[in-house]
């Protein structure tokens, strides 16, 4: 026991040893700092920072959501289309990142639309379900509303600000895919959705 | 032998300069030139690239150096009135001078960071060469006139509390063109366009 004290005593000697260790500091504004001599002087420094938005959908690569009918949902009398609940197959399985500094001289919000016209008979709607706690970026409740998407540009994250949501599945927005689509109408080759950061 | 007795001279003058300096009122003043305007442009190759992360991931570098030297000032021998220059007083009085740094910077920064670091030995000599850097080692008090950064050369994040100014290098005798390279990582969070700052360099002659 007694030389388990010692260790332990030991043990916090250099503990404490490695926190009072450090890099010399001055006091700049103290005249007795140049009681040997010395001498002070200053310079001007310039930055500029870019106004930018980078956005990307996670899983990034593999972003890709599939509502394809598989041989084993299939049921005689029902649509073929991938489970659903009420008619909606949805997916909450994407998240939204990104990283943004305002611009004194615009606002910015997300928006999102699609790169060709989603055919008649599938609703697709977007919705942001969640926000992660991580990063740095404002949260406001009104982003959760519903968007039907289309080839118009929606936004989906309005008056952002400056701000990053760390990067990867499970930060910033989580979404849900809702898609309604009772006819097994097939979405046309390459279509997508495209989120984007833009001006105001 | 005349060279030995020459360095004794000076050495035991500048010895007594030592035990004197040690009164608050008998300074050695000298002068910090600064000179260089540290300019930090962000271009899209050195913005944060992937979704998510901060900007200050991975930081870059000012577009120039700032260059600092510190000489002593030119006396006057009292009553005799003979002129010393600062080269005379440089050689005479070899001191260790430690250089501490901090700045001010507008608030709306205060999650970026700014690094300063210099280079092992960067800068000259001033005098290029003196009776001290012949002597034998044991007679070089303070060591070699040579410059030793802080960090091992790293970069050093630089305070805003002038009452934390940190060391960033130090070195023996007088030195001038002392190259400082600077640093910014950039918060995300501090706002677009241009803005100014201004760096505080401090030097103080040291006995240790």
């Amino acid at each position: 026991m007694k030389n388990i004290l010692k260790i332990l005593f030991l043990t916090l000697i250099t503990f404490t040893s490695a926190i009072t260790y450090g890099q010399e500091t001055l006091d700049a504004g103290s005249v007795n700092s140049f009681d040997l001599g010395g001498d002070q002087n200053s310079n001007i420094g310039t930055i500029n920072l870019l106004s930018f938005g980078i956005i990307d959908i996670e899983p990034d690569p593999n972003n890709s959501i599939d509502f394809s009918a598989q041989f084993t949902d299939l049921e005689a009398g029902l649509p073929a289309t991938a489970p659903t609940n009420d008619g909606v197959s949805v997916n909450e399985e994407l998240w939204l990142n990104y990283t943004y500094r305002e611009s004194d001289d615009f606002n910015s919000e997300i928006v999102v639309y699609t790169n060709q016209p989603v055919p008649n008979g599938i609703v697709i709607t977007l919705t942001i379900v969640s926000i992660s706690a991580g990063g740095n970026f404002e949260q406001k409740p009104e982003d959760k509303n519903p968007i039907i998407l289309s080839e118009i540009e929606a936004p989906l994250v309005l008056k952002l600000k400056s701000g990053y949501t760390e990067d990867g599945k499970f930060s910033g927005y989580q979404l849900r895919y809702s898609i309604g689509n009772n006819n097994s109408i097939n979405l046309p080759p390459g279509f997508e959705v495209i989120y984007e950061i833009r001006p105001q | 032998m005349k060279n030995l007795l020459i360095f004794l001279i000076v050495f035991s003058l500048s010895y007594s300069s030592i035990a004197q300096v040690t009164v608050p009122t008998d300074l050695r003043p000298g002068t910090l030139d600064v000179t260089g305007f540290p300019s930090f442009s962000q271009s899209v190759t050195n913005a944060v690239s992937e979704a998510g992360q901060n900007d200050n991931i991975n930081g870059f570098e000012s577009d120039e150096f700032t260059y600092i030297g510190f000489v002593l000032d030119p006396t006057t021998i009292p009553i005799l009135g003979t002129a010393v220059t600062s080269e005379q007083n440089c050689t005479a009085n070899v001191f260790r001078y430690k250089v501490f740094i901090h700045m001010e910077l507008n608030k709306a920064y205060e999650q970026t960071i700014i690094e300063a670091k210099t280079f092992t030995n960067s800068g000259n000599r001033f005098p290029a060469e003196t009776l001290y850097d012949t002597a034998p080692p044991a007679l070089q008090y303070f060591g070699p006139r040579d410059l030793y950064p802080e960090n091992g050369g790293d970069y050093i994040t630089i305070p805003t509390n002038p009452s934390q100014a940190i060391k960033i290098m130090e070195f023996i005798g007088c030195r001038t063109d002392i190259p400082i390279e600077f640093r910014i990582k950039p918060s995300v969070l501090s706002p677009s366009g241009t803005n100014n700052f201004e760096i505080f360099y401090t030097v103080v002659a040291s006995l240790q």
